[in-house]
C-alpha cells in the first residue's frame, strides 16, 4: 500500500507539489536576481551619465565653443536717441534702414551688366554708377546705397539667392544688404556744427553733441535669451528670460530750428558777399547762458558726411578755434576798470597817438592822436591808445584777474565736444610780459574761442553774472529724464558796473557804430578786427578777423549776438562786415520772439542809404 | 476535510488555486499607486514642460513682434521728422511758388539809416600830431598788430 500523507493526499501528489513549489521558489529568486541586476545596471548607467555630465559641466571645454550659438542670447539693439530743437523738432533721429555693398571680385562669371541694371532697379541708382562699381575688382566692399529703405533688403536677398552667392550669418559675401539702425538728419546741413555725425561703420558719434553725448545717446544693448533648433533657428525664448534693451534718451535743445535757419542763412549771404573764407555766428541768451543759435560756414550734411568733406569743416570753429578777438576786448578792460575804479563812466584821457607799455609802442589803428577823449568816443571808435590807457591805469594785477573772471583762458564749459580754452599769459607766468598786458587791453597778443567771448558779453548783459553757456535743456527717455538748469558760474563784476559798461557801449553803438542799430530798440555791442597770428611767426599779412559782438534790446538784453568773419576779401572791417549782419540776426530775433521797440532814444533819422548798403546779391548756395 | 497549511507547509494539492496572498495584493496595490504616482507626475511634467514650451515659443514670438513694431516707430518717427523738416518746408513752399527772401526783403524791421561804410570814417578828426610826436613814432617803429 502506497504510504499517504497526513491530509491524505498520495505519494506522487506529494511530490509533485513540492517540486512546483520549488520551481516557484526558484523563478522568485530567479527573478529577484533578474531585477537586482537591472538596477545596478541602470544605476551603473545612470552613474556613468552622472559622470559625462560632470565632465562637460565642471571644467571648461574650449571645444565646445563653436557650438556655443546653439543657446546664445541674441543682442537687441539699442536706438540712438535723438535730438529735437526747442520748438520740438527732430534735427537728429535713427532710422531703421539697410545698407547695400558689394564685393566686386566675389561676383563671379555673372553677367554682370545685367546684375548692375537688376541692382540699379532695385536701388533707385543709375545704372552707370551701378555698373562703376560691379565692374571693377575691387576686393573690399563697397557701399552701393548707405541709407536705402528697409524693403531694399528683402529684394537684395532674393538677387543674391538667385546667382548662388555664398552666406554667412544672414548675409550672401559678395552681396549683401545690411539691416541696421541709421542717423538720418533730416534739416540737412542745418546745426551739423551743434550736432556732429554719426559713423557709418561703428556707430559712434563723431564731433559735436553726438561725440560730447555719446555714452547717452547709445543706450544699452538687450538680450533676448532664445533656444535654437538643430538648424539653427531660435524658435522659443529660454527660461532665464531677456535682458530689456534701453533706448537712448532723446535730447531737447535750446536751440530754435528756426532761429538757426535764419543764423545759418544770415551768415551764407554774408560770405558770398565777402568773399569771407569763414564764419561765425552765435545767438545766446545772456541770463541764462542758453545757445539759440550756432552757425558756421562752410559746413557740410552730416547724413553724407563721407563724400569729401575737408576734415577742417567738421570742426566747431565757435568752441574749438581760438583766435585773437581784437577790439571787441576793449569792453571787458573798461569793465574791469570801472569795477576796480580806475576810471569812471564820464572820465577822459589824452590820446596822443600812442602809449609806451612794456618797451612797446601802441598806436590807434590809423595811427593818428585824438587827444582828450572820453570811454565812449575811445569805444565808439576802437581807439587802441585809449584800451591800453584804461589798462595801465589798472594795472595788470586786477586786469588779468577779471579776465579770468570772464572766463578767458578756461574753457566754459560748454557741452559740446572738443572745446578749446585759448591762451591768456598771466603775470604769474614765465613767458608773460608788460608788452602782452599793453596789446591784450584791446584784444590782441592772446587767444579766445568765440563762445567764450560771447559768454564773456553775455556776463555784462547779465548785470556781471557769467552763466555756464549751453545747448542740452533736458535728457528724456524712458530711463532717465532730467532738466538742465542755467549754471552760474562767477559775479565777474557788480551789477553797477556792469550797467555802467552797457551805457557806455550803447552810447558808443550809438554814436559811433550806427550799422549794428535797428531802428526802435538800444543796442551795446562792439565791433572787431583782428590781424591773424601765425604762431611765434607774426601776422599775416592783409588779412583779418572782422567781427561784431552785441546785445539787446535794453534795459533787459534778451540775446548777446557774435558775428565773425575770417580774412574777409572786401569789407575788411568789423564795422562793415559783422555789425550790419549782427542788425539782420537782430531783427529777424525781434521779429520772430515778437519783441516790441522801446527802450531806444529818438534819433533823429538820416537818409536812407539802403541802395548802398544793401546791395542784392545773388542766393547764397546753402 | 479541511487542510492544515500549518502542519504541512511545503505540500499542496494538484487542484489547489494560487490564490494571492495578503502580502502580495498589498505589493500590488503599493505598485499600483507608485505607479499612478509616477504616471501623474510624469503628466504633470510633460504638461508644464509642453506649456512652458508653448509659452516660451510664444514669449519669443511676442519679443520679435516688438522688435518688429519697435523698429516700425523707429522707421515710421524718421519719415515723420524728414516731414517736418524745414527742407521740406522749403521745398514745398517752392513747388507753391514761394522764393526765397533776398536780402533786402530780410529787413522785417525798418532800418536805422546809416552812413555808407565809405562815409563812416573811423570816427572824429583826428589831431594833427606834432613833430615830436612824428619824429618819436618814426623812431620806434609800428605794430602791425594794433589795428581797432
Amino acid at each position: 500500500m502506497a504510504p499517504t500523507c497526513p491530509d491524505g493526499l498520495g505519494r506522487q501528489d506529494m511530490d509533485e507539489g513540492i517540486s512546483r513549489d520549488v520551481t516557484v521558489y526558484r523563478e522568485r529568486v530567479s527573478q529577484t536576481r533578474r531585477i537586482t541586476q537591472l538596477l545596478l545596471t541602470l544605476a551603473g548607467a545612470l552613474l556613468v551619465l552622472c559622470v559625462r555630465l560632470a565632465y562637460w559641466q565642471l571644467p571648461a571645454h574650449p571645444e565646445l565653443d563653436p557650438y556655443r550659438h546653439t543657446q546664445s542670447p541674441e543682442s537687441i539693439q539699442p536706438v540712438r536717441g535723438g535730438i529735437v530743437d526747442a520748438t520740438g523738432y527732430y534735427l537728429a533721429t535713427t532710422s531703421y534702414a539697410c545698407r547695400v555693398s558689394c564685393v566686386p571680385s566675389l561676383l563671379g562669371d555673372v553677367d554682370r551688366d545685367a546684375l548692375a541694371a537688376q541692382l540699379a532697379e532695385i536701388t533707385g541708382l543709375s545704372i552707370t554708377r551701378v555698373q562703376a562699381v560691379v565692374n571693377s575688382d575691387e576686393e573690399r566692399a563697397v557701399d552701393l546705397v548707405t541709407a536705402a529703405p528697409i524693403e531694399v533688403a528683402a529684394q537684395i536677398d532674393e538677387l543674391a539667392k538667385a546667382h548662388g552667392y555664398t552666406w554667412e550669418k544672414g548675409n550672401s559675401l559678395a552681396l549683401r544688404a545690411v539691416r541696421q539702425y541709421q542717423r538720418v538728419y533730416p534739416n540737412g546741413e542745418l546745426a551739423a556744427h551743434v550736432l556732429g555725425y554719426v559713423d557709418l561703420y561703428d556707430g559712434k558719434g563723431m564731433y559735436g553733441l553726438e561725440q560730447r553725448y555719446l555714452g547717452l545717446l547709445t543706450g544699452r544693448e538687450g538680450e533676448m535669451q532664445g533656444v535654437r533648433n538643430p538648424w539653427g533657428y531660435t524658435y522659443r525664448a529660454t527660461l532665464g528670460g531677456s535682458t530689456p534693451v534701453q533706448d537712448g534718451p532723446d535730447l531737447r535743445l535750446t536751440l530754435d530750428r528756426n532761429v538757426q535757419y535764419a543764423a545759418e542763412r544770415i551768415l551764407a549771404q554774408a560770405m558770398l558777399e565777402i568773399g569771407a573764407e569763414s564764419g561765425n555766428l552765435l545767438v545766446m541768451e545772456p541770463s541764462t547762458g542758453a545757445v539759440l543759435a550756432m552757425a558756421k560756414r562752410p559746413t557740410y550734411n552730416p547724413s553724407t558726411y563721407w563724400q569729401g568733406v575737408p576734415v577742417a569743416w567738421f570742426n566747431n570753429d565757435l568752441v574749438s578755434m581760438p583766435y585773437e578777438p581784437g577790439s571787441v576786448i576793449k569792453a571787458m578792460t573798461v569793465a574791469a576798470a570801472l569795477q576796480e575804479g580806475a576810471i569812471q563812466p564820464n572820465s577822459v584821457y589824452l590820446d596822443e597817438g600812442s602809449i609806451e607799455i612794456g618797451g612797446r609802442p601802441i598806436y590807434n589803428a590809423d595811427g593818428q592822436a585824438y587827444g582828450r577823449r572820453s570811454i565812449t568816443e575811445m569805444l565808439a571808435y576802437s581807439l587802441n591808445v585809449g584800451a591800453a590807457n584804461v589798462a595801465a591805469n589798472l594795472g595788470p594785477t586786477s586786469f588779468y584777474q577779471t579776465m579770468r573772471a570772464f572766463g578767458f583762458g578756461e574753457a566754459t564749459g560748454i557741452d559740446l565736444a572738443a572745446e578749446a580754452a585759448g591762451v591768456l599769459r598771466v603775470p604769474s607766468q614765465a613767458d608773460w610780459s608788460m608788452a602782452d598786458f599793453g596789446r591784450n587791453a584791446f584784444g590782441q597778443g592772446f587767444s579766445a574761442t568765440p563762445i567764450q567771448v560771447a559768454t564773456a558779453f553775455a556776463a555784462l548783459a547779465n548785470d556781471g553774472m557769467r552763466m555756464r553757456p549751453y545747448l542740452v535743456a533736458e535728457i528724456r527717455g524712458a530711463y532717465r529724464t532730467e532738466m538742465i538748469q542755467p549754471q552760474p558760474v562767477k559775479q565777474v563784476v557788480s551789477p553797477l558796473v556792469a550797467q555802467q559798461t552797457t551805457e557806455l557801449l550803447a552810447d558808443a553803438t550809438e554814436l559811433g557804430m550806427r550799422e549794428a542799430l535797428v531802428d526802435g530798440y538800444r543796442i551795446a555791442g562792439k565791433s572787431g578786427t583782428s590781424s591773424i597770428a601765425m604762431g611765434d611767426a607774426g601776422y599775416e599779412n592783409d588779412e583779418v578777423i572782422t567781427s561784431y559782438v552785441g546785445y539787446g534790446p535794453l534795459p533787459e538784453p534778451r540775446w548777446v549776438i557774435l558775428v565773425k568773419f575770417d580774412k574777409p576779401k572786401v569789407k575788411k572791417w568789423g564795422l562793415e562786415s559783422a555789425a550790419p549782419e549782427f542788425r539782420r540776426m537782430f531783427e529777424f530775433l525781434v521779429s520772430y520772439y515778437g519783441v516790441e521797440a522801446g527802450g531806444a532814444p529818438d534819433l533823429a533819422p538820416v537818409a536812407p542809404v539802403i541802395a548802398a548798403t544793401a546791395t542784392p546779391v545773388p542766393e547764397a548756395a546753402e | 476535510m479541511t487542510r492544515d497549511r500549518g502542519q504541512a507547509p511545503f505540500i499542496s494539492g494538484p487542484e489547489r488555486k494560487t490564490a494571492p496572498e495578503t502580502g502580495e495584493i498589498a505589493n500590488y496595490f503599493f505598485y499600483t499607486v507608485i505607479l499612478l504616482l509616477l504616471t501623474l507626475a510624469g503628466w504633470l511634467y510633460l504638461s508644464t514642460t509642453v506649456r512652458v514650451d508653448a509659452l516660451a515659443v510664444e514669449i519669443y514670438r511676442l519679443e520679435l513682434g516688438k522688435e518688429e513694431l519697435r523698429r516700425e516707430i523707429v522707421q515710421r518717427g524718421a519719415k515723420l521728422a524728414e516731414l517736418e523738416s524745414l527742407q521740406r518746408v522749403r521745398r514745398e513752399a517752392e513747388r507753391l511758388g514761394f522764393r526765397p527772401r533776398t536780402r533786402d526783403q530780410q529787413l522785417l524791421v525798418p532800418r536805422r539809416a546809416v552812413p555808407a561804410p565809405s562815409q563812416a570814417g573811423p570816427g572824429p578828426a583826428p589831431e594833427p600830431m606834432g613833430l615830436w610826436q612824428r619824429l618819436s613814432r618814426f623812431l620806434r617803429g609800428g605794430d602791425g598788430a594794433d589795428l581797432p
